[in-house]
């Protein structure tokens, strides 16, 4: 499932223990290689400056309020795909990111390899 | 008590003393219309009001010169008055009963809802000869409304974020798991863990859950059957919803191994947990929890790190932005952790 040459590199977001390690596992599955998981965007944040990023999975609600949406908007600055993953569905997400793809919790692996297969390509890599 | 056994011919007397009044006007109309909790009005064939009661001009701050005829929809909101006219005329012209919902501007310049009906009132030969309306404040049943959708909302949001979280386990259960018995077993007792922490959090609708329970409840099974082995001290500590979860199956996980490989896969082994506040040592006010296993076998550490001490040093750390260290020691498992105080783990 990797792509020829490096891996890419996908950013994950999830604040909740248990299901950031399930989704880490399966973007490790998919091939990816898995920057985070970040539990805040602060430290999503942090990792966007810091490091290489070709895409990024994101939780839209982070507990107590906080949501991804800063982070999403760093993302979109950057020119880097971006989709969501959420308990609530279409309707929780910020209509300034209605372009990006979303998950519905709990998915499959194929249904997360098949949204974002064809988001995650590096430009440099044909 | 009054006596409330009549017999027919006094339930009739006392109805014909009640019509007589009514013929003579002994009841005062505007007495009664003031009397009622809505606002209400009187409009001409057309839609011309010409009467409102007096809860009408209370509510809104207004007088009847400044609201005759169709000087009521300056308390309309701008929003809804296009709508509010363009239904209301259709009644007018049909003679179909009115009803709509909208905002009405309170003379304090607050706006409250409120269900609107009016129906026509008819003579003899069936001809409308004016309209009887009411407005009726809604406010506080659509803000019941608002919290009980916000609140489906939240629960909706939970019961998907739980299945991934089971989805989780069941992956993670199934990691170096041979055969279908022993995934079962493993599963079976992590679903078990987040289901007390579950249990917790419904108590207090969600909002959190204090440490102590989350450490009593997961440690309860093995705290029962050997009290004296098992110590837990700490001040009271409150933990945000997902905080609870990810603690809860930590401490599972902690004493699942301490009674296959650790302190208490031995009979004179020990554990205690304990936990203090540092409000002053660090850069940040920290809870400082520490599971220490005593005389327990040696453990070798082999450098397979299996789903507990993955929970624990990565997801825990992340999750609580804390440091989490898990060693095997001497005795027995020691795992450390430090935790900045946040909305997630905070002094209860």
């Amino acid at each position: 499932m990797a792509a020829e040459g490096t891996p890419r590199r996908v950013l994950l977001l999830e604040d909740e223990a248990l299901v950031a390690m399930l989704i880490e596992d399966q973007l490790i599955e998919l091939g990816f290689d898995v920057v985070g998981p970040a539990a805040t965007a602060n430290q999503a944040i942090a990792l966007c400056e810091d490091e290489r990023i070709d895409g990024a999975v994101l939780d839209v609600n982070l507990g107590g309020g906080q949501r991804s949406d800063p982070v999403a908007e760093l993302l979109a600055a950057k020119g880097i795909p971006f989709v969501f993953v959420t308990g609530y569905g279409q309707s929780g997400i910020d209509g300034r990111f209605a372009d990006a793809g979303v998950l519905q919790k709990p998915f499959t692996l194929s249904e997360l390899h098949d949204l974002v297969a064809t988001r995650f390509i590096r430009s440099d890599v044909s | 008590m009054p006596d409330t056994n009549y017999t027919e011919a006094q339930r009739r007397e006392r109805r014909l003393q009640g019509e007589a009044a009514l013929l003579e006007g002994d009841v005062n109309f505007p007495l009664l219309a003031d009397s009622i909790p809505q606002l209400a009005w009187m409009a001409q064939p057309d839609g011309w009001i010409f009467w409102y009661n007096k809860r009408w001009y209370d509510y809104t701050g207004t007088t009847l010169a400044d609201m005759e005829g169709w000087g009521w929809r300056r308390v309309h909101h701008p929003d809804h008055i296009d709508r509010v006219v363009s239904r209301i005329q259709h009644s007018w012209e049909t003679g179909e009963p009115w009803e709509d919902t909208f905002p009405l501007k309170g003379r304090d310049g607050t706006w409250r809802w409120f269900l609107s009906r009016a129906m026509p009132v008819r003579n003899d030969q069936g001809e409308i000869i004016r309209w009887f309306g009411t407005n009726t404040d809604i406010t506080e049943l659509r803000e019941a409304d608002e919290r009980q959708k916000l609140l489906l909302d939240e629960l909706n949001h939970r019961v998907k974020n739980t299945l991934a979280a089971v989805q989780s386990l069941a992956r993670q259960s199934a990691r170096g798991t041979e055969t279908t018995a022993s995934f079962m077993e493993k599963f079976d007792s992590r679903l078990m863990a987040l289901s007390r922490a579950h249990s917790m959090l419904a108590r207090d609708v969600w909002q959190g859950a204090s440490l102590t329970e989350v450490v009593s409840e997961t440690l309860a099974p093995y705290v029962q059957a050997e009290p004296a082995r098992i110590t837990v001290a700490g001040p009271p500590i409150r933990l945000g919803p997902t905080a609870a979860v990810a603690l809860g199956i930590a401490i599972h996980e902690l004493v699942t191994n301490a009674t296959k490989y650790g302190a208490l896969s031995v009979s004179q082994g020990r554990v205690d947990l304990r936990w203090e506040l540092d409000l002053e040592g660090g850069a940040q006010p920290a809870l400082d929890l520490v599971w220490k296993e005593r005389d327990g076998p040696r453990l070798i550490d082999t450098g397979h790190r299996g789903f507990g001490a993955r929970l624990i040093e990565e997801g825990v750390a992340r999750e609580l932005s804390g440091e989490v260290a898990l060693e095997l020691a001497e005795t027995g498992a020691v795992c450390r952790m430090r935790l900045p105080l946040s909305r997630k783990v905070m002094i209860a």
